[in-house]
């Protein structure tokens, strides 16, 4: 007999391995079902974890009362906020995957487009993060509203890959200053009235019999109606320049002898003050175009300030120059000088030097402001280098023909 | 010898008084005005050799009665000479526009200064263009 039948206790004994294998598999099987469960619950809690985070972002993005627009490096909007939409006029399906410059036009104060590569979104995508406060956006229905707006790149892996814009509506802003300057050209028109009162009876006072003093008083009346005709010329002349309609209308004048005139009506302060001063030009006679109101606030800014802030027995250069199409004026003293710090913005509205409130405790700051402005609107330059301490040179270039701006107000 | 007479409409009292007096030491005669309506009236009532007229006024602006003067056939050929606090404003060109022989800027001159320029206005006036008396002319 052959052991090819086995015994039936052999046949149980495989039956029984049997099921004990087919148990460790089913018990296999059985934990990695349960790991799969785990893992798809996890999948699932990640999806909706991320549902909910996206949904967040976009509720976040949808209550940012500013508005936000991303593009791709191609300029396609890839994403618009509710803000964004409201203040544009576009609904999201209208402008998702178009361009950004094709839809959304920019223009300036001037009502001119601005070229694309001076639009703060354009420069944010080759990396330059930008602020722009003088823009308009045109929307849908083709009206327009002045934007504030700040441009960045966005960065992933070193890489600029797009850019963001986030932009405000500023009409309110505008308003606001529009209504401001407004009020202080009234205001400073205003009290003109009683200042030429104050000044003509001061001149009747004159021919009238008083006593030594009472002539004396007089005299400082003078001198202090001149200081705040000055003041409010100054502030008449702010708010004309922020208005932004300064007429410029040339005139042939001899720039040496106005230059000349003026450093004469310091004589006496300058005199006072032991100041000793030189006035120098290349040619004796320097005939130029130029507007008489703007050159006297340039003039009657940077010659006083010489004599202001130098101190006793110190010494003040005048000279004028030609060179080429222009004349240089060149105004050095050996004053108190402007820190380094400051010299930055010297020439920004109500910028007084730190050292300043030693010599002149209270300035309001404007004169340079008023002096660049109407040295640019004659088509000039004014530039300035000091050395605390040591003194300052002020240096002021202008055309020699100077072109003419048409304007509704004229700087006084 | 009758005074030349002058009309000034002005608003501020203290600006009106003090060319009022130095008007009239000057020898001519004043009619003061202090709104745009009382220039119109004093100016009809007077008809006068010439109006001295501020431009904000209450009641009418000046160039409102500018612009009526010169409608009216009996007013149209009064010279006027327009007040203004400042210079260089777009106030000088419109008020030449509406008609206006001349202007003062009060902020740039003294009061002495205002009466010698009335005082030449009268001068140049008597004297029209191209008819100037020369040295040696006959007629």
């Amino acid at each position: 007999m052959e052991n090819r039948e086995k015994t039936t206790e052999q046949l149980k004994e495989d039956l029984r391995k049997t099921r004990e294998e087919l148990a460790i598999q089913k018990w296999g099987i059985e934990k990695t079902l349960e790991g799969m469960k785990v893992l798809v619950k996890e999948l699932i809690q990640k999806g909706e974890e991320a549902e909910k985070a996206k949904a967040q972002d976009e509720a976040l993005l949808a209550s940012i009362g500013d508005g936000v627009i991303a593009i791709d490096m191609d300029g396609r909007i890839i994403l618009m906020n509710k803000a964004a939409q409201t203040m544009l006029g576009w609904h999201p399906a209208e402008l998702l995957d178009k361009s950004f410059f094709e839809t959304i036009p920019i223009e300036d104060e001037k009502g001119k487009p601005v070229p694309l590569e001076q639009q703060p979104i354009s420069r944010a995508l080759v990396g330059t993060t930008t602020t722009g406060h003088s823009y308009y956006y045109i929307r849908k229905d083709k009206t327009k509203f002045p934007a504030a707006m700040v441009a960045t790149p966005v960065i992933i892996d070193k890489k600029i890959v797009g850019a963001i814009e986030v932009f405000r509506d500023i009409t309110k802003e505008k308003e606001i200053d529009k209504v401001k300057t407004e009020f202080v050209s009234i205001a400073s028109h205003q009290l003109r009235t009683p200042l030429i009162g104050i000044q003509w009876l001061a001149e009747l006072l004159k021919k009238e019999k008083l006593t030594d003093k009472g002539q004396e008083y007089l005299n400082d009346i003078r001198i202090s109606i001149q200081r705040l005709n000055k003041l409010v010329e100054l502030l008449l002349n702010v708010s004309r320049l922020e208005e932004g309609k300064i007429e410029i209308s040339p005139q042939s004048i001899d720039v040496v002898n106005f230059i000349k005139k003026i450093v004469d009506s310091l004589a006496i302060l300058n005199s006072k003050k032991r100041l000793s001063l030189t006035f120098t030009a290349d040619e004796p006679k320097i005939m130029a175009l130029t507007d008489v109101g703007a050159l006297q606030n340039i003039a009657q800014t940077i010659l006083p300030n010489a004599t202001e802030y130098t101190p006793e027995g110190g010494k003040i250069e005048v000279k004028i120059k030609k060179h080429g199409r222009m004349f240089l004026l060149t105004v050095s003293d050996t004053g108190i000088g402007i820190p380094k710090k400051d010299q930055g913005r010297m020439f920004q509205e109500f910028a007084r030097a730190s050292n300043a409130g030693r010599i002149k405790a209270a300035g309001m700051g404007l004169g340079l402001w008023i002096a660049k402005q109407a040295t640019e609107l004659l088509g000039g330059k004014i530039w300035f280098e000091s050395q605390e301490n040591r003194g300052t040179t002020f240096f002021v270039e202008l055309p020699l023909k100077s072109k003419s701006i048409d304007g509704t107000k004229k700087l006084v | 010898m009758n005074k030349t007479k002058i009309v000034l409409v002005e608003d501020d009292e203290i600006l009106a008084k003090v060319l009022h007096e130095e008007l009239v030491e000057a020898a001519f005669e004043v009619a003061l005005a202090e709104d745009g309506e009382a220039g119109l009236t004093a100016v009809r009532k007077n008809m006068p050799n010439l109006v001295l007229l501020d431009l904000v006024l209450p009641k009418k602006h000046g160039f409102e009665v500018l612009a009526e003067l010169k409608k009216a056939p009996e007013t149209r050929d009064i010279p006027v000479i327009i007040l203004t606090v400042l210079g260089a404003d777009e106030d000088i060109k419109k008020g030449l526009e509406l008609g206006a022989n001349d202007y003062i800027v009060k902020s740039q001159h003294a009061v002495a200064e205002i009466v010698e320029k009335v005082k030449d206005f009268f001068a140049k006036e008597s004297h029209p263009e191209g008819k100037k008396p020369k040295v040696g002319d006959k007629s």
